[in-house]
């Protein structure tokens, strides 16, 4: 859009187009009084998959403008399903008082919503992780970033091969994924987003590193010499403090992933041996759906973690099979089971209280289920 | 309880107790959804706070005491002072009563049946009012996000407990899943291989009703290719997928469905089951299968289990047998993987005697009737046939087809016999030979007939009738 054609638009309009220029890949919800309203292109795509009605306002520029929008107070269940189905959304709200303010209330994006990095529970699954990855192939290596944005998790680590690549990924299962050029990916090439090859050079990425940190250096973290993976990692980091406007003071460190650790298995035999799902798709009856006796959130995430990633360290597994026949022999388990009963997901409210966005109920979820565990 | 894990996990949920008395303090039992409507910091958390709700609480008293005294004053029964949004507080009387009101009452609104009046007082009383509960909920925001702010500092503590919460959950998930299915405590060798006794599946076990046939299995460095032949749908691909999954639960922690089970490392588990067109990439069943087992045979070590199903199927009958021969070769001899290797192909039985390291076994099934019974269970030994046409049968091929096929095959085993000792892998005839006997719809109607006679209980007049009958169906 030219500053010529600007000139004929309305004056919300301009600073609805100047906005929108900022971010052109996502869905803007410009907000105005009661209602978040999509315009032109926005507005027909939002039409479309949120089954709203595609109007139009006024005039501007010599042309209807088309318009579609959700009441604000049900916007939450609209956003939910916009990115299920994949799309990033930039929330624009009114940063002034209507009230007091003269002529046009200023408006700015506060907040992005994309599909790897929500941590709302109402669109959540709450079974399963959603992690976001980066991939940066350089010299040979592919470097694979992922953050778990709602534990805080953020794993490095160096492939050396497409295959390896993709059973990475099926294990993931990452919501979204970030390159600087379109990935073959198979079915996973859908829930890619391209971000400007800047994010993944490897000086700013290495500075965005330690900064999260707050330390000199990454040698701590035993990933000085993957420097792909690095690249990847930065890019991510950036691209998620994007999206959140806000520092993420419950990300605090690195693991690099040690594929000797675990029993690899590669994406075919992943999708073969209906672990997490069947192959068309049914998540009961599968492996976890089976084994997933687990009574919260957080344990059903765990389980989901461990049985996609068995572990080849002996004394970590023969531990848990000890605590099982414990639990089994002292019948303590049952006890144990009805108190899990009433705890919360306290993983993803400490999320939330990261990025400051608990709610009050959080809180009181919270305290009600730390309560029993308290001595 | 003593076990070391789960003291551990008991001491890493325990909270902190400032965090506790933070939040048992500030925030209400049953707080509002949205700190924008208030209602959310308990009462005594913070003093200016409490002081801004009492003069909002102790308005109601204000009120009652101001509608007395106004009654009183101005002897009018009806007085009442009331609330609404959009005038605010406002004292009503009745029609017939407003003629008596004082002067210092102002009119604000008349309704059908009744005067609204406001009085100076009320308008000071109203102004305090409503901005204390502005500066309340402003106050409330503000100390809210205070909490938020405090509760940073134990981000640390509240991962700590989430994972030790999670992890307790999953061990008392596996200690019920082991109770209730049936489960046992698998034991972790450092040498290869696997041993599982009376194995069972764990998907399957809990989605069929019939009760699940369990089977052994034993791979070692020693014996480490089991060639497993048997009739379709007899439990190949059951048994090989258990064997995987029993390794998955194992190395996860959990109990497995079995009587006992020894297992050795497992580096890698490779699959190569099922034949599908890759959509997405366009690329041919073969393509796919044959992309996959390159990638086993290009990584898989000894300590991997591999599981091989049906490998060859895509192509003609010899390149996929040679290829099925040459694969199971080479994992048996260069990648030295714990194998489980299925194939239609009767002839790979011959790989076992003939190499060291491999082994046959069957999916037991027997024939009643001239239908087939799956037994399901795994014996040693090539399987002596492998019930194609009666799982054809089963499937609902017209008999016609059936019986064509049977009638082929009887000339194709007469013609392999016939060439025992050539190799029989190359004199299997690419082209078949002329059929004469090849029975049409008509022909199976009579045969059918014949089927159904029992010739003890035919009278001679019946018997005749039916010649007439026989001979009319041929012409027909």
């Amino acid at each position: 859009m030219s500053e010529q054609s600007n000139e004929k638009h309305t004056p919300m309009m301009r600073q609805y187009l100047a906005i929108k220029a900022d971010h052109p890949d996502k869905l803007l919800f410009y907000r105005m009084g009661d209602f978040y309203e999509l315009f032109m292109q926005d507005a027909e795509k939002a039409a479309q998959l949120l089954d709203l009605t595609l109007t139009a306002r006024g005039n501007s520029n010599g042309q209807r403008v088309p318009m579609a929008g959700v009441p604000v107070h049900a916007a939450e269940n609209y956003l939910g399903r916009l990115v299920k189905a994949g799309e990033s959304v930039a929330i624009c709200e009114q940063t002034s008082d209507p009230a007091t303010s003269k002529g046009l209330v200023k408006r700015e994006v506060v907040r992005i919503m994309t599909p790897g990095t929500i941590t709302d529970d109402g669109l959540l699954d709450h079974k399963r992780d959603n992690p976001i990855c980066s991939i940066y192939p350089h010299n040979g290596m592919i470097g694979l970033a992922s953050i778990e944005l709602s534990s805080g998790d953020f794993l490095l680590q160096h492939l050396h091969n497409e295959n390896e690549l993709l059973s990475e990924l099926e294990r993931l299962r990452p919501a979204e994924i970030i390159v600087d050029q379109p990935c073959p990916l198979g079915t996973l090439s859908t829930n890619q987003h391209t971000i400007a090859e800047w994010y993944f050079e490897y000086d700013s990425a290495y500075r965005a590193l330690t900064e999260q940190f707050n330390t000199r250096d990454l040698s701590g973290f035993g990933c000085e010499n993957m420097p792909s993976a690095i690249c990847a990692a930065g890019a991510l980091l950036q691209y998620v403090k994007d999206t959140q406007r806000k520092s993420l003071p419950h990300l605090t460190g690195i693991r690099v992933q040690q594929h000797e650790d675990f029993v690899v298995i590669d994406a075919i035999s992943r999708r073969n041996l209906e672990i997490d799902q069947t192959i068309d798709g049914n998540k009961k009856f599968c492996l976890s759906g089976v084994i997933d006796h687990t009574h919260t959130a957080m344990g059903a995430r765990c389980l989901r973690r461990w049985l996609g990633q068995p572990s080849l360290d002996f004394t970590e597994v023969r531990q848990r099979h000890q605590a099982v026949d414990t639990l089994i022999r002292q019948q303590h388990y049952q006890e144990l089971i009805s108190s899990l009963r009433e705890i919360c997901d306290i993983e993803r409210i400490r999320a939330r209280i990261a990025i400051q966005t608990a709610r009050p109920r959080d809180l009181s979820a919270l305290r009600d289920s730390l309560k029993p565990c308290h001595k | 309880m003593t076990d070391p894990r789960i003291e551990i996990l008991r001491e890493n949920i325990t909270p902190p107790d400032q965090l506790i008395q933070l939040l048992n303090h500030s925030i209400k039992t049953e707080p509002a959804a949205f700190i924008k409507d208030g209602d959310v910091i308990a009462a005594s958390y913070d003093s200016e706070l409490d002081e801004l709700r009492a003069l909002h609480t102790h308005a109601d008293d204000y009120l009652v005491q101001l509608e007395q005294h106004e009654q009183q004053a101005t002897g009018l029964s009806t007085l009442k002072v009331a609330y609404n949004r959009v005038h605010g507080y406002y004292i009503e009387v009745s029609k017939t009563q407003s003629e008596n009101m004082p002067d210092r009452f102002t009119r604000r609104q008349t309704l059908k049946n009744v005067e609204r009046y406001i009085t100076p007082e009320l308008k000071e009383f109203e102004d305090k009012v409503l901005s204390a509960k502005e500066r309340a909920l402003s106050r409330e925001k503000y100390l809210y996000e205070q909490i938020l702010l405090q509760l940073l500092d134990y981000l640390q503590p509240l991962q700590r407990i989430a994972q030790g919460l999670a992890e307790l959950d999953v061990l008392c998930c596996f200690a019920d899943v082991a109770v209730e299915y049936d489960y046992v405590q698998p034991t972790l060798q450092e040498t290869p291989g696997l041993i599982i006794k009376q194995g069972r599946h764990p998907v399957i076990e809990r989605l069929q009703n019939s009760p699940f046939v369990a089977n052994d299995i034993t791979l070692s460095p020693d014996t480490r290719l089991l060639m497993i032949t048997g009739p379709n749908m007899g439990g190949k691909s059951t048994y090989m997928r258990q064997t995987a999954l029993i390794v998955m639960l194992a190395f996860a922690g959990c109990y497995v469905p079995a009587t006992a089970a020894i297992l050795g490392p497992i580096d890698r588990i490779f699959t190569r089951v099922g034949a599908s067109d890759d959509l997405t990439t366009g690329r041919s069943t073969f393509m796919v299968e044959m992309t996959e087992a390159a990638n086993i045979l290009n990584n898989a070590s000894a300590q991997s289990l591999v599981l091989m199903d049906e490998i060859g199927r895509g192509t003609s009958t010899f390149d996929g047998l040679s290829l099925a021969w040459s694969c199971a070769q080479h994992l048996l001899n260069n990648n030295q993987s714990l194998t489980l290797f299925a194939t239609h192909y009767f002839e790979l039985t011959s790989l076992a005697d003939e190499l060291d390291g491999a082994i046959n076994v069957h999916i037991n099934a027997i024939e009643h009737k001239d239908e087939i019974v799956f037994l399901h269970t795994v014996k040693s030994g090539p399987a002596n046939q492998s019930y194609g046409l009666q799982v054809a049968q089963l499937a609902g091929v017209p008999k016609s087809v059936i019986n064509a096929a049977k009638q082929r095959l009887q000339q194709l085993e007469a013609q392999a016999i016939s060439h025992k000792h050539t190799d029989m892998q190359t004199q299997m005839p690419l082209t078949l030979p002329k059929q004469e006997t090849i029975i049409d719809d008509s022909d199976q109607a009579i045969l059918d007939q014949l089927d159904n006679i029992q010739a003890d209980d035919l009278s001679p007049k019946q018997a005749l009738e039916l010649i007439y009958r026989l001979k009319a169906l041929k012409k027909s």
